[in-house]
């Protein structure tokens, strides 16, 4: 049972060369717009590293400039296949070349549509990476002078100020760490003696926050400090008064950042898998229909083509029995055969 | 010398036309061909200014608040305008059909009226630059007394260098850009440092006003001005100290402290030694230091003469001319290489008129400059002339010869007096005046007068 078969006249087949040959340009564009892509989001992930526990969202971006990359290869031979395919003389030395360019090329194609998925799947990780992040960029806000860890101030300070957010889920976070390093304390002083010690850990606890965490559209000038003390300030009631600090925490804002930005990049990447898969199908057809003609006296006669010519699944069978009996004859210990990625015939 | 060259120019000898020079075909061929390629890169050119027009809009209008007026929107405005010249397209294919002698007249009527007026503009657009130097000085004065109606005599000529930018902004090419001088901008700076000073200075005093309407919003403009360009105050950041910057709403009239300090001074303002938070710099190691600056007792291991870096050390005024003549320069590179290209390398001009008119060779330019060095408007002359001579030949395919004026430059002047003399007696003397009909040539439009040589003139020119 034939998958797809269509009738092909001579014009029609001259019509679909033409159409590919276009098509394979706009897919090179596309291509390379894909890798591009990649590059603005990899780019835009490692500005913010310092606050991401790991890299394992960066698999995202990576795979899309390997897509990108393969793609430009892939429909740079497609213009040439396709040039070559009116020709009877020259098409059949591609004959060899076929079946693993398809391979390769189906599975580039499938690769991008896994991009796209991952870059929605990758929500869960991208939190947690971040939740990590900031609780250490929060803890370590105060050692300006420990190697290693001198920058984590201005990071947190810039980060706050251009997310406009505060704190890891929000500004509460900041008064149950020290961020108020020890080399601005005044030990011989009462006040911070009482502090320091109504702590179990002997940490100097404030109910303040940084100045990042200051919102520039209050109408009041900013109240960092004794935020929890309705006294300390005139006409200040902490409960009802909208706090002119920014409320959100700064994991939530990166992350509907990062997922905006992806969502984004994961349309465009959609519509060049879809671009990509025509231009594989387009290119199947006419090779299956120049294939008829091969060693026909008359050139323009009228030919079918197939995208293949098994089911589908006979097909798959057929690419994945040879790797079963490979991995079979290996003995291998879980006698699971993981069957590879199914190459279209 | 072309003996049809002669008959077509009219009784007057040759010597006298301006910048002569022989075109064969091939010559012919290949002005078109640059010209026309220098046409598409003038659209191209034309784009861009118009994209850094917008691009200086949107950056000015992001502070508008923090400028006293916006007369300086001219600028990306008469980028904008400059941008999408339409008539370009015209002058592409105005050199294209300039080869095809079926296509080429009907390109006559048109070209005319575009040499004068880009001559003319290309004059107004020197002048004008000139112009807005020169008085830079008088705008100095003016300003430090805070009137700023006589700063609209600046934006009004940056309106004429734009409108001149417009007529003569049809070509772009290569341009022979030596000339353009960095040392040059550099004088921008004392033109836009007196603008934000005042917008400034408003903003600072109006900074606590967040209740009344109209100044609601200039908190956090000052705000996020002094976050994004790292800058503190007008000068530097004392300048919060001598205005009240906390409004009345939130301080408590019955605590003694504001009491005092009201007492204190003159006008009953409550002035701290303190600045806002967008004053503090993220780059220092410590928490940020806002209140009691002058005070070395009020924080620990703080010395306010020795402390760096807590907060911004510049002001906002140095920050943000500094960000604008950054952004001015560039733009300001890119109008100007479009002016030379109009224009031209002034060295191909200067060594032509030495070697034609010094040293005395007839072949003059033809040697030694290249087609892209003379100016767009000169090679578009120069082809213009050349097809029409190449037409009244016999034998279209040879060489003619091609001109800036046809006479030279002085009879040109007084050709383009006499017709204007005309123009203004047109009202007045009705039969006769046929300088309506005048045709220009170059910068002059020379005129049918009623001398009895510019009517032989006349009755060959409609030959043209």
């Amino acid at each position: 049972m034939v998958v797809m078969k269509m009738k092909f006249p001579f014009q029609k087949r001259v019509k679909l060369a033409q159409g590919l040959w276009l098509l394979s340009w706009l897919a090179t564009v596309a291509g390379a717009l894909t890798f591009t892509l990649g590059c603005i989001l990899k780019t835009e992930l490692r500005r913010r590293a310092e606050v991401m526990d790991n890299t394992e969202i960066h698999a995202v971006p990576n795979t899309l400039m390997i897509v990108g990359l393969a793609s430009l290869g892939i429909n740079y031979f497609a213009g040439r296949i396709c040039q070559d395919a009116l020709d009877a003389t020259r098409f059949p030395r591609w004959k060899n070349v076929l079946k693993p360019y398809y391979g390769a090329a189906c599975f580039f194609t499938a690769l991008m549509l896994l991009a796209v998925i991952m870059s929605y799947a990758m929500k869960g990780n991208l939190e947690a990476s971040l939740k990590i992040g900031l609780k250490n960029g929060i803890r370590f806000y105060k050692d300006t002078d420990t190697p290693g860890r001198c920058f984590q101030k201005q990071t947190i300070d810039r980060l706050q100020m251009d997310f406009q957010c505060c704190g890891n889920t929000d500004f509460k976070d900041w008064f149950e760490v020290q961020w108020i390093s020890n080399r601005y304390l005044d030990f011989s002083s009462k006040e911070v003696k009482d502090r320091v010690k109504s702590n179990v850990d002997g940490r100097y606890l404030v109910d303040g926050v940084p100045f990042s965490c200051c919102n520039p559209s209050s109408p009041r000038p900013c109240i960092q400090y004794q935020l929890t003390n309705d006294t300390a300030h005139y006409n200040y009631e902490h409960r009802t008064e909208e706090l002119n600090i920014y409320v959100r925490g700064c994991r939530e804002a990166l992350v509907n950042y990062y997922m905006g930005l992806m969502n984004t990049i994961g349309i465009g990447v959609l519509s060049v898998f879809m671009l990509q898969s025509s231009v594989l199908v387009s290119l199947r057809l006419l090779q299956t229909s120049m294939e008829a003609v091969v060693g026909q006296e008359n050139v323009e006669v009228e030919t079918e083509g197939y995208l293949l010519e098994k089911s589908v699944k006979e097909t798959v069978m057929e690419y994945v029995d040879p790797v079963l009996k490979f991995l079979m004859l290996n003995q291998v210990a879980d006698g699971e055969a993981a069957p590879s990625a199914p190459k279209g015939a | 010398m072309s003996y049809s060259a002669s008959e077509f120019s009219g009784p007057f000898p040759e010597a006298m036309a301006l910048l002569k020079m022989k075109f064969p075909l091939q010559r012919r061929v290949r002005l078109a061909q640059g010209l026309w390629l220098l046409s598409w890169l003038a659209v191209l050119s034309g784009a861009f200014t118009f994209c850094l027009g917008v691009y200086l809009k949107t950056e000015l209008v992001r502070r508008a608040e923090v400028m006293d007026n916006s007369e300086i929107h001219v600028v990306p405005n008469i980028l904008m305008l400059v941008g999408p010249g339409g008539d370009r397209h015209q002058l592409v294919r105005g050199a294209r059909d300039s080869l095809d002698p079926a296509r080429f007249p009907r390109w006559k009527n048109f070209l005319l009226p575009w040499f004068a007026v880009a001559a003319l503009l290309c004059s107004l657009l020197v002048s004008a630059v000139v112009l807005s130097y020169a008085l830079q000085g008088h705008l100095e004065e003016s300003l430090k007394v805070m009137d700023n109606s006589e700063i609209h005599v600046v934006p009004n000529i940056l309106m004429l260098v734009g409108l001149v930018a417009i007529g003569t902004n049809w070509f772009a090419g290569r341009v022979c850009q030596d000339s353009l001088d960095p040392a040059r901008f550099p004088r921008w700076k004392n033109f836009l440092l007196p603008w934000f000073a005042v917008g400034l200075r408003n903003g600072i005093r109006f900074y606590r006003d967040t209740d009344v309407p109209g100044r609601c919003f200039q908190k956090e403009t000052i705000d996020r001005l002094q976050m994004e360009l790292r800058c503190c105050g007008n000068n530097n950041f004392r300048d919060w100290f001598e205005v009240q910057w906390i409004s009345n709403r939130y301080l408590d009239f019955t605590s003694k402290d504001v009491k005092d300090r009201i007492r204190s001074n003159v006008d009953g303002r409550y002035l701290v030694d303190g600045v806002p938070f967008s004053c503090c710099n993220p780059a220092s190691p410590r928490p940020c230091l806002q209140y009691h600056l002058l005070d070395n007792n009020a924080h620990y291991n703080y010395e306010h003469q020795s402390e760096e870096l807590n907060l911004y050390g510049r002001g906002c005024r140095q920050a943000l001319v500094s960000y604008y003549m950054g952004m001015m320069n560039t733009i300001g590179l890119g109008v100007l290489s479009i002016i030379l290209v109009q224009v031209g390398d002034p060295r191909c001009f200067g060594r032509v008129f030495i070697s034609k008119y010094v040293t005395g060779e007839s072949e003059g330019c033809s040697i030694k400059c290249r087609p892209y060095q003379v100016s767009v408007i000169a090679s578009m002359r120069f082809l213009q002339t050349a097809v029409e001579g190449a037409m009244a030949l016999e034998n279209p395919e040879g060489e003619s010869e091609g001109y800036l004026l046809e006479k030279n430059l002085k009879d040109s002047l007084l050709d383009l007096q006499v017709t204007v003399l005309g123009l203004l007696k047109m009202g007045q003397v009705g039969p006769g005046a046929d300088g309506a009909t005048a045709e220009g040539e170059g910068a002059a439009a020379t005129a049918a007068t009623t001398t009895a040589t510019a009517a032989a003139e006349a009755g060959e020119k409609p030959a043209n």
